[in-house]
């Protein structure tokens, strides 16, 4: 765990895929579920929406982690696919690219940082950015939902300490 | 994934050790597996120079996912594990910041040495590990579409991959 993820608007992920093309979309189900932003709870639902906006999808696969491209390498996709769609951090699509360079893949989720996260609390921190959301970054969001962010900051970071005595 | 680098050399840490203070090596299983820090190889690694060169090592713990604070946390509480943490002045974290941020949540009145440094994240297989987007801070270009080797990326940033 630890990439936080947001899914995008679905309007301009339909779009891109278009509704030419057979369209197999490939579903992480790792720190998504952190997220709430994909993973197996949220395929059925996504999946129905894109097909709702017109995109034609041939297959649907949950990949327990897919940033280990091995997790990815064993999917035929037939030749008639000729679009993926990445539910997962952005990485991923770079792994694919290196197995299918032949296949155009588009990323459904914003990646906007690494977080932390309690179940206790029921929250994730994002502890770090990436460029272009620095704004978010020591933000809390709900676990399983990082739509909802919360204004206060209950999870408190301690400063490192000396070592040496 | 997310990808760390060591900011400390192998003697760096040492010196920056006291010989006589008790230490627990508390190394991520996840990420830090892939990238090489952590995991049971880079446990065993730095735990052993660590013994080998007179320091009292007094656990060895092995974490599913340095990030999660609740996991860090029922360290202190677990009967399994609460003796030995109660008795520890220095954990030293093998994982990225963030599991280095949840182990002095968890234990903010132990030592925690600053060892890492988390640059981004990137994919891998058995044979390699990518980076391929850096975080806020991190000063690296990648023009290679299929990510940078951990070996350039930390030559670049000055820092060192792999376990100690």
């Amino acid at each position: 765990m630890g990439v936080c993820t947001r899914l995008r608007d679905l309007d301009r992920v339909a779009k891109e895929l278009g509704s030419s093309e057979l369209v197999a979309v490939i579903y992480c189900n790792n720190c998504v579920r952190a997220c709430g932003s994909g993973g197996e709870a949220h395929m059925t639902r996504i999946s129905q929406e894109l097909r709702q906006r017109g995109v034609r999808i041939e297959d649907e696969i949950l990949v327990t982690n897919p940033c280990c491209r091995q997790f990815m390498e064993d999917h035929d996709f037939g030749g008639a696919v000729k679009t993926v769609l990445l539910v997962a951090c952005t990485p991923t699509a770079y792994a694919f690219q290196t197995i299918h360079p032949e296949i155009r893949t588009v990323v459904a989720l914003d990646t906007i940082g690494l977080f932390i996260n309690s179940k206790a609390k029921g929250r994730v921190k994002l502890a770090m950015a990436f460029p272009g959301y620095e704004e978010l970054q020591g933000k809390e969001f709900k676990l399983g939902d990082a739509s909802t962010m919360y204004d206060d900051e209950q999870i408190v970071a301690v400063e490192p300490t000396e070592v040496s005595s | 994934m997310i990808i760390a680098m060591r900011k400390l050399s192998y003697p760096a840490l040492r010196d920056s050790l006291d010989r006589k203070a008790k230490i627990i090596v508390l190394s991520c299983n996840n990420c830090a597996r892939v990238y090489g820090l952590g995991g049971r190889a880079g446990l065993q690694a730095v735990a052993d120079k660590l013994e080998g060169d007179g320091f009292n090592v007094i656990r060895r713990e092995l974490i599913g996912f340095g990030c999660a604070l609740d996991l860090v946390a029922k360290r202190r509480k677990d009967p399994a594990t609460k003796d030995w943490f109660d008795q520890a002045d220095v954990i030293l974290p093998l994982a990225c910041e963030h599991g280095q941020q949840t182990i002095r949540m968890a234990f903010p009145d132990k030592a925690v040495p600053e060892v890492s440094k988390t640059v981004g994240i990137g994919w891998w297989t058995s044979e390699t590990v990518r980076l391929t987007h850096c975080v806020s801070g991190v000063d690296l270009t990648i023009d290679d579409p299929q990510g940078m080797t951990l070996d350039e990326a930390a030559r670049r940033l000055g820092v060192e991959p792999g376990p100690f």
